[in-house]
Order: structure tokens, then C-alpha cells, then sequence
């Protein structure tokens, strides 16, 4: 029949045992300890901050060093275009480096004079000079 | 431990800007002279222009002076005389302080020439500097018709000194690709090869020969005209001497294209 049925007729439905849900007891911290605790997470904080911070340091400097070693920092734009050009597609360094003095060479012509003398008249004179 | 951090913290904050620094400071101080080249080119294109007008303007009171024969005519010409004089020194001074940057900028030219040449073209300069103010205080004919007489002294050694550092700019470069070909020969010697068959190595080391037999004789060549260059000056009789360079430049075009074929038919 029914199975359910509570035959218990002194317990009320929503009756619960005094202990049943309790909340657990906490001791109070005092302040001084929570102070401490927070702060060493703070010194933690700051630790891993600082050791981030100095590995990028380090990286940014060998980024640096790196660019500042490299050859090709020298290397005009104009000059790469030039070996771009070239249909060899990707280059040996050693002949790039050939194509480049080539380039370089063609500037160096003795024939060519990169600071010609100035056109002004040297011999300027107001009244002709007797030289004889 | 906090100190420590510190101190790290500190010595990165100290480091970074002084490795940057020395890292870019030979491209920058590089750039930096390419890009006082370009400006001083810039003004010395506008005297150059202010000259020429100044010389047309003179040669037309002149003229109307020979016409006229008046005190004002010659006032007149006198005045546009001494303005082509102050003129002619500035473009001058101006193509000085061109040379200094030049010869400053470029490689491969021999120290003791590049710090005789950089001298003598700041010393000039001063002499320059002094005539254009004797110059531009001269007001009546015959203080014009001495300053353009000075001027007589300072012309002979620009012209000397234009020579001096045009062949010495010429054979930096020239210089320069030399040492970085030098370079290359090395590292294309067939000798270095390892897994080549013996016959074609062979070919390739005759091959190899004769550049380096170039490169020795562009070596003598350039070692010659250094000299020749120093001894000239040292007796004040310096002269280009054309066909060395023209040789020089022949050979190390040649030495390039050998190069170039070696490392093409890899």
C-alpha cells in the first residue's frame, strides 16, 4: 500500500535536529596575521613582477645587440631591391654580397668626381692688374 | 632579498639605455653625417644660385660703368663687385665644410691622409672665414681691388686641396670594396671543398688562382698609389694619377664578375 507513509506521528514535517545544518566554528584571526599574510602575498606579487620585468629587459637587449651585429642593417633599401630583383630567387649570402659590391663599384668610378669643384669665377678683379 | 631585487631592478634600469646607446651609436653618427651632407648640399645649391645672380648684376654695372664713366655707376659696380666676392667665399667656405663631411663619412682611406686632409680643409676654412670678412668690410675700389688680390692666395690651395681629398674619396671607396672582396675570395677558395670529385676541384682551384692573382695585382696597385699619394703631397706636386685608378677600378670590376661566375655555377 503506501510505503511512504511516515508512521511517525510525533515528528513534524519540517523539523530538522538542532545540529543537523550547523555553522562551523571559525577561530577569529587576528589582524596582525591577516596583515602578515597579505603582505607576503604582496612581496610575492612584487617578486614574479620584477622577474618578468628583467626578462624582458634581457630580451630587448639581446633584440638589440642582435640587430646591431647584423650586416644587413647596412644594406640600403635600395640595394635590396636590386638583389630582389634578380631572378635567382633566393640568393646565396656570397653572391648577394657580390651583387652589392657590384652596386657599390659602380658608385666608385674614378671618372665620376662626387664633389666637383665649385663653377665660380677664380680670377675676379674689379681693375685689371698691369703684369707685366 | 628585497635588496637584492632592488639592486637588479636598479642595475636594468641603468643598463638598458647605456647598451642601446652603444649599440646605435655608429649607425646613428653615420646617419647623422649623411644627413648634414644632404643639408649642406641643399644651401650649397642656393649660394651657388645667389652667386650666379650676384655675378650677372655685377657684370651689367660694369658694362654701364665702361658706358657711363659716373661716380654713381661706379659706386654701383663697386658695390655688386664686393657682393660677387662675398658671394664667391661663402660658396666656397660652403663646399669646404662639404669635403670635411665627406672625407669624414667615408671608408677605407688611409688614417694619416684622412687626418691631413681634415686639417688642411678646416684650416682653410678659417682663412676662408677671414677673407670674407675683409671682404665684406671693403667698401670703396681700392680695398676691393686688394681683397680680390688676397684672394689670389687662397685660390691655388682650394683648388690643391678639391684634388687631394677627390682622390683620396676615390680611392676610400675603391679601397673599401677591395677589402670586402678579399673577403669573398677567401671563402669561394675550392681548397676548403671537400666532396668534390678531383677533377672538376682541379678546375675550380686554376679557376680560384686567377682571381687571387687579380687581387694581388689590384693589392700592388693600391698600395702604390697610397704611396705615390703621400709622396706628392709631402713635395706639394699632387696630382691624380688617373690611369693607376682606372686600372685599379678595370680590375676590381673583373675580380666582381670572376666572383660571380664561381659562385653561379656552384
Amino acid at each position: 500500500m503506501n510505503n511512504n507513509l511516515d508512521i511517525n506521528q510525533t515528528q513534524f514535517a519540517s523539523q530538522e535536529p538542532v545540529m543537523e545544518d550547523a555553522v562551523s566554528y571559525q577561530e577569529p584571526v587576528s589582524e596582525e596575521i591577516q596583515a602578515a599574510q597579505s603582505k607576503k602575498k604582496k612581496n610575492k606579487l612584487i617578486v614574479i613582477g620584477i622577474i618578468g620585468f628583467i626578462l624582458i629587459v634581457v630580451f630587448v637587449l639581446l633584440l638589440v645587440l642582435i640587430s646591431a651585429l647584423s650586416p644587413t642593417q647596412q644594406v640600403t633599401t635600395d640595394q635590396l631591391d636590386d638583389v630582389i630583383e634578380t631572378p635567382q630567387g633566393e640568393l646565396d649570402p656570397l653572391l648577394e654580397e657580390v651583387y652589392l659590391l657590384s652596386d657599390d663599384l659602380e658608385n666608385a668610378d674614378p671618372s665620376l668626381d662626387t664633389i666637383p669643384f665649385p663653377p665660380v669665377d677664380m680670377e675676379l678683379r674689379f681693375d685689371e692688374v698691369d703684369r707685366r | 632579498m628585497k635588496k637584492i631585487v632592488s639592486l637588479l631592478l636598479a642595475l636594468s634600469l641603468f643598463i638598458v639605455p647605456v647598451v642601446v646607446i652603444a649599440a646605435e651609436q655608429p649607425i646613428s653618427q653615420k646617419a647623422s653625417i649623411a644627413d648634414e651632407i644632404a643639408q649642406v648640399k641643399r644651401t650649397y645649391k642656393g649660394q651657388l644660385a645667389e652667386y650666379r645672380q650676384a655675378n650677372d648684376q655685377y657684370i651689367i654695372a660694369k658694362g654701364q660703368f665702361a658706358q657711363l664713366n659716373t661716380l654713381s655707376s661706379l659706386e654701383v659696380a663697386v658695390q655688386d663687385f664686393r657682393k660677387v666676392l662675398s658671394y664667391r667665399d661663402q660658396v666656397l667656405l660652403t663646399y669646404l665644410k662639404l669635403i670635411e663631411l665627406e672625407l669624414l663619412e667615408a671608408d677605407g682611406i688611409n688614417l694619416e691622409e684622412k687626418e691631413i686632409a681634415l686639417e688642411a680643409t678646416i684650416d682653410l676654412q678659417g682663412d676662408f672665414l677671414a677673407h670674407k670678412d675683409l671682404v665684406d668690410d671693403a667698401i670703396d675700389r681700392v680695398a676691393v681691388n686688394k681683397v680680390a688680390e688676397d684672394f689670389e692666395v687662397l685660390s691655388p690651395r682650394i683648388i690643391n686641396l678639391s684634388n687631394y681629398a677627390s682622390t683620396l674619396l676615390k680611392l676610400g671607396k675603391m679601397q673599401t670594396i677591395f677589402d670586402q672582396s678579399l673577403t669573398l675570395v677567401e671563402a669561394t677558395d675550392p681548397r676548403n671543398l671537400t666532396d668534390e670529385p678531383s677533377l672538376k676541384l682541379n678546375e675550380k682551384i686554376r679557376a680560384h688562382n686567377e682571381i687571387t692573382n687579380l687581387v694581388d695585382v689590384v693589392d700592388a696597385d693600391l698600395n702604390y698609389v697610397w704611396d705615390e699619394i703621400k709622396t706628392s703631397r709631402e713635395k706639394n706636386t699632387l696630382s691624380e694619377n688617373s690611369k693607376v685608378n682606372a686600372s685599379i677600378y678595370a680590375s676590381l670590376t673583373q675580380v666582381l664578375v670572376f666572383l660571380e661566375e664561381i659562385l653561379l655555377a656552384r
